[in-house]
């Protein structure tokens, strides 16, 4: 049921609305909880001044940290422990499938970008032009050539980005 | 004296609600104002970035929220539900990064992981002559040095990269 916005007319003590006032707030909270699920990942600007400490009884850091809040279903079990997703230095990223959900994967440094040119470089023997009837013939002389490098073997290929503190609820 | 803050959501049973209606006025007008409070906090478009496989999560209401895969909003008390002709979707976050965007009016997408890396090196070495020994002509061995190039192929086409580092996580827009 949508949240239903509660007007100053309808809290009359006493009145014959107080049952339906009753049944609208009771779907309110009902609809408030169902809005921020266990689970929710929220990014939290916590270096501003003022700004307090997520309460740790709500929220936990994504680092990696364990769910030991006794309350929290999904908190650590004996025979399983539990954690917090661990979002350092990463980017969040809507997969294909739900199945994807809380795995990890790419990197910001690309080393990959080694290639080759084919062609000839390094020492070899020239084989052209030779022409017996003026007297010239083809021996080796070995020279090189050299191609230049011009691509770093690893970038750092981050798009611009703005740091965040990103904590779960726990509770 | 402030209340202290429950660690976990409880229901309310019916029983309960009757007895709202021997609460002051006051204290029911305070409750419902900060219902309304709290209500705006968690706007319909709201994005939830939720840890979905996480287990103990359990289950998101279908009621408020859908996922962001692009798929049509036909609950029929939503307000961004398709109205006749007017079909309208969850936005299709599927393999996207998340990306603030200063523009209210933009919800686009945009950007690649595939790369177009050709590049050209010069069509060919320079012009090199061989830099051996000069021709022995007193042995009858007439080596010459021969300008020559070598030509350089294009390479590293297109590339699929898979960065920058991420973690996955699901999407949901709230519809109610």
């Amino acid at each position: 049921m949508p949240f239903t916005q509660i007007e100053e007319d309808m809290i009359q003590f006493g009145a014959v609305g107080s049952t339906e006032l009753g049944v609208n707030m009771r779907q309110n909270l009902k609809h408030l909880s169902e809005s921020v699920p266990v689970g929710e990942i929220v990014p939290i600007m916590v270096n501003i001044p003022g700004v307090p400490s997520p309460d740790p009884k709500f929220f936990l850091e994504c680092n990696g940290t364990e769910i030991l809040d006794e309350n929290s279903l999904i908190r650590s079990t004996p025979g399983q422990r539990r954690f917090t997703p661990n979002l350092t230095s990463r980017y969040l990223k809507v997969p294909a499938g739900a199945g994807q959900v809380g795995l990890a994967g790419g990197s910001n440094f690309y080393s990959d970008l080694e290639h080759d040119h084919g062609g000839k470089t390094g020492v070899h023997t020239t084989t052209s032009d030779a022409d017996p009837s003026n007297g010239t013939f083809n021996v080796a002389f070995q020279h090189d050539h050299t191609i230049e490098i011009d691509l770093d073997f690893s970038l750092n290929m981050e798009p611009p980005f703005y740091t965040l503190k990103f904590y779960m609820r726990i509770n | 004296m402030s209340l202290p803050t429950p660690a976990l959501f409880t229901g309310h049973h019916t029983e309960e609600i009757r007895a709202l209606a021997s609460m002051q006025e006051e204290a029911l007008k305070k409750l419902a104002l900060n219902m309304n409070y709290l209500n705006d906090l968690v706007p319909i478009g709201k994005i939830l970035i939720w840890q979905e496989n996480q287990i103990g999560v359990g289950l998101l209401s279908q009621d408020v929220y859908q996922r962001c895969d692009g798929t049509e909003i036909t609950h029929p008390l939503s307000p961004l539900r398709t109205i006749g002709v007017f079909a309208r979707f969850t936005p299709n976050m599927t393999e996207k990064y998340l990306r603030f965007s200063s523009s209210k009016t933009s919800n686009g997408t945009g950007g690649s992981q595939e790369f177009d890396f050709t590049h050209d090196h010069g069509a060919e070495t320079g012009p090199d002559t061989p830099s051996g020994p000069l021709a022995l002509e007193e042995d009858g061995d007439r080596r010459i040095r021969v300008e020559h190039t070598h030509s350089i192929e294009e390479n590293l086409g297109e590339v699929v990269i898979d960065f920058p580092a991420y973690y996955g996580v699901g999407a949901f827009m709230k519809i109610l």
